[in-house]
């Protein structure tokens, strides 16, 4: 029996144009972070079109070729409702019968939409009896047979160009506006952890940076004592850090967002701490647990102390606003588990 | 890992003579084989400026090609193997079991290329360099997960989930409470939330599955009994029956999810043996069918033929031979009793004739009927790959 084939240098197709890089826009290559069980974003999109290849795909839009008469003139149209042509749309005009300008057509014509379930079906005649061309909607599909010189000549022609940053029709990409330089980040949430997406230019993390911004303004009145506290300090802290460190990212890494503009990242992490009821302040600039926590651990002296001295580190790399790693953000985990154990303990206690 | 379930080696579970026999999974192929499909998906390919369309037709009685389902289109001379690769693609995440493709090459269907089962050895090619080419070369989607070419549902239902490893290896019907690792100690039907997930899967892949299937043409070669075998209809809706008489309602503990509603049940309880034994001369030809086997093992002790090489304790020859003899013909007994009593469980469920589970006097009885009817078409496989066996040259 066959073995499955697993290769890991597959690569796309090549196309006649220059297509944005397949991880995203801008970004900073070493901060990438490729989801589970991605080997490249290459791959993630090699993997893609051959799961949802044109034969598997559960539905088809059909555009034809209607020649016209006595001129050298061909329409694309669009057969919108298979059983009533009067319903058909004109989707361009072009000389001859050029089946590139007629994929680049189709392309653009639903640049912008969601189509990872439906192919395309380019016919000579209404009725799809000669079919010329089938694919998905994407530019490696798009695309196919049709040359570079095919390109600058529709361009120089008929101003016709491949409408490329609306071709994204699997949402492989998102897109954002960096928040501190204002440059275009895009990243391929297919292949990566959006959070490791950051600027090249300036080194903000724009889409870590907007949720975590949502997510500390619901525990700002612990710092400047001012409105309703929806998230408690604790809560805002440790999940804080779990996300930072999850990517190897620190408090410069954040914009801010939905802060005042006195409280910087870092300043609101630094208030968070001082307010948190787990983490007290003790002499000599270190911290001690909450004593119901303290009282929880007390019969296991070893994994007290663990927890105390991992706290410490916690709170010293939070003073420093990171960068913080995957073992802050465990104990930022561990923290919140034994809080937790410890306030069930003492609620069956009494 | 996977390609346990598809070897030809020795396991099987009603293992009599000594000899090596293929495993269960094997002989399941070898009978669900092209030549014994009684239903088929058709396919037809033209050429024209020098591409190759394939086509699948969507209704016998059609007049162009129009009303046929383009499936692609694909560069040069027709090639086989680019051909199959995409009907593999096209039915993607059904379940086909019975059902063979067909390849033409023309319009009318008169001319037929190739055919086969829906699986990895029929439709792959076994020339790896070629199909590194392939699939390389972007000509035609390739989907490379196992669970992608799962056509008969049985990688799905036999490869524990926590570490890749199948369950067994003698058993192919899908018994949820037999579905224990012996590598990682998973158990299945200790695991609710996976176990009714994965029916619920199953469930909603094999009412999707119906769509364009014709049957194949001659029947005369195909034995009668190859119709009322299934492995997924039957276990299935027994295990969900079983579950109903445990007292779980219907409507508490399936229709919550996503893709299983009654309706879903209903169609699998219309796929499965129970339907079609409802009539009577189809249950009767079914225990007559299956009593060969019964009777065969009961000739064959009482005849003198060798004994199980563990001896039973406490028990000389003779008596040990008296009491396989006599346990059989329970045996037989009972398969014959439950037969009788499965036959009103598709009107029971769909509330044709019988009202209530009071017709059963006893709903254990009622449960252990329906687990053990599982074993009754691993038995009827066994006795099919006998009948294609003989037929082989
Ligand atoms: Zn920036
Ligand atoms: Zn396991």
């Amino acid at each position: 029996m066959n073995d499955l084939i697993r290769l890991s240098d597959v690569h796309l197709p090549a196309v006649p144009i220059v297509l944005p890089p397949h991880e995203g826009q801008n970004l900073e290559a070493s901060a990438l972070i490729l989801t589970h069980g991605a080997k490249s974003a290459e791959q993630v999109i090699v993997d893609f079109r051959n799961r949802y290849s044109p034969e598997s795909q559960r539905w088809f839009r059909r555009y034809y070729l209607k020649a016209h008469r006595n001129r050298d003139r061909t329409s694309l149209r669009y057969a919108w409702n298979l059983d009533i042509p009067s319903t058909d749309r004109t989707v361009g005009i072009f000389k001859g019968d050029d089946l590139a300008a007629a994929q680049i057509l189709i392309g653009n014509n639903m640049a912008g939409a969601w189509m990872s379930s439906i192919s395309w079906h380019l016919c000579e005649d209404r009725d799809g009896d000669e079919p010329v061309a089938i694919g998905r909607f994407d530019p490696w599909s798009l695309l196919q047979d049709i040359t570079p010189a095919d390109i600058v000549r529709l361009r120089d022609a008929r101003g016709l160009v491949p409408n490329i940053e609306g071709w994204d029709f699997d949402n492989f990409y998102m897109h954002r506006k960096c928040p501190s330089c204002g440059q275009k980040i895009s990243i391929n949430m297919f292949a990566f952890n959006i959070d490791s997406a950051q600027c090249n230019k300036c080194g903000v993390r724009p889409f870590l940076s907007c949720a975590l911004g949502r997510l500390l303004h619901l525990a700002l009145p612990a710092v400047t004592g001012q409105g309703e506290q929806i998230l408690s300090a604790d809560q805002a802290l440790l999940n804080t850090v779990e996300w930072l460190g999850d990517v190897n990212a620190g408090t410069d890494h954040l914009h801010q967002e939905e802060l005042p503009e006195h409280i910087t990242p870092h300043l609101m992490l630094e208030g968070l701490l001082k307010n948190s009821r787990l983490l007290a302040a003790a002499p000599e600039g270190r911290f001690a647990l909450a004593p119901t926590v303290m009282n929880h651990l007390a019969d296991n002296q070893d994994s007290a102390s663990m927890v105390i001295g991992a706290a410490n580190l916690l709170a010293k790399t939070i003073q420093e606003g990171g960068p913080f790693t995957d073992t802050h953000a465990a104990t930022a985990r561990l923290l919140q588990l034994v809080e937790r154990d410890a306030l069930k303990a003492l609620k069956e206690l009494n | 890992m996977t390609s346990e379930l598809v070897r030809k080696e020795p396991s099987s579970l009603t293992n009599l003579n000594p000899d090596e026999q293929p495993s269960i999974f094997w002989k399941f192929r070898q009978i669900f084989e092209a030549d014994w499909c009684t239903e088929r998906k058709i396919y037809w390919y033209d050429v024209r400026f020098n591409r190759t369309r394939l086509w699948q037709v969507t209704k016998l009685d059609r007049e162009s090609k129009t009303q046929d389902k383009l499936l692609g289109i694909f560069p040069g001379e027709p090639d086989l193997d680019v051909l199959k690769l995409a009907i593999g693609g096209a039915n993607w995440e059904r379940i086909l079991t019975g059902v063979r493709w067909e390849i033409y090459s023309d319009f009318a269907c008169s001319q037929l290329v190739a055919m086969g089962r829906f699986d990895i050895i029929d439709l792959m090619s076994t020339d790896r360099a070629k199909l590194e080419r392939i699939y390389r070369s972007d000509i035609v989607g390739v989907k490379t997960s196992i669970t992608d070419w799962d056509f008969d549902g049985i990688f799905r239902t036999h490869i524990c989930p926590i570490c890749n490893k199948a369950y067994s290896q003698d058993l192919l019907m899908f018994i949820p409470s037999w579905m224990k690792c012996n590598n990682c100690g998973f158990s299945l039907s200790d695991d609710r939330g996976r176990c009714s997930n994965l029916i619920k899967v199953l469930l909603s892949r094999l009412v999707r599955s119906n769509e364009f299937h014709f049957p194949v043409k001659d029947k005369d070669n195909i034995p009668v009994a190859i119709q009322l075998i299934d492995v997924l209809p039957t276990p299935l809706i027994a295990y969900v029956i079983g579950e109903i008489l445990d007292g779980l309602p219907l409507s508490q503990s399936y229709d919550l999810g996503i893709g299983m509603t009654h309706q879903d049940l209903t169609t699998c309880l219309e796929m499965s043996i129970f339907n079609k034994i409802r009539i009577p001369i189809i249950r009767d030809g079914f225990i007559d069918f299956v009593s060969t086997y019964f009777d065969e093992q009961i000739t064959h002790y009482k005849n003198g033929g060798h004994l199980p090489k563990i001896p039973m304790p406490g028990t000389n020859d003779d008596e040990h031979r008296q009491y396989l003899t006599h346990d059989w013909q329970d045996m037989k007994q009972r398969f014959i009793d439950e037969t009788m009593l499965l036959s009103n469980l598709a009107d029971w469920f769909l509330g044709r004739e019988i009202t209530s589970t009071d017709e059963y006097h006893e709903a254990s009885f009622f449960k252990g009927a329906l687990s053990n009817f599982a074993y009754n078409l691993e038995t009827m496989i066994e006795l099919l790959w006998q009948e294609k066996k003989g037929g082989m040259p």
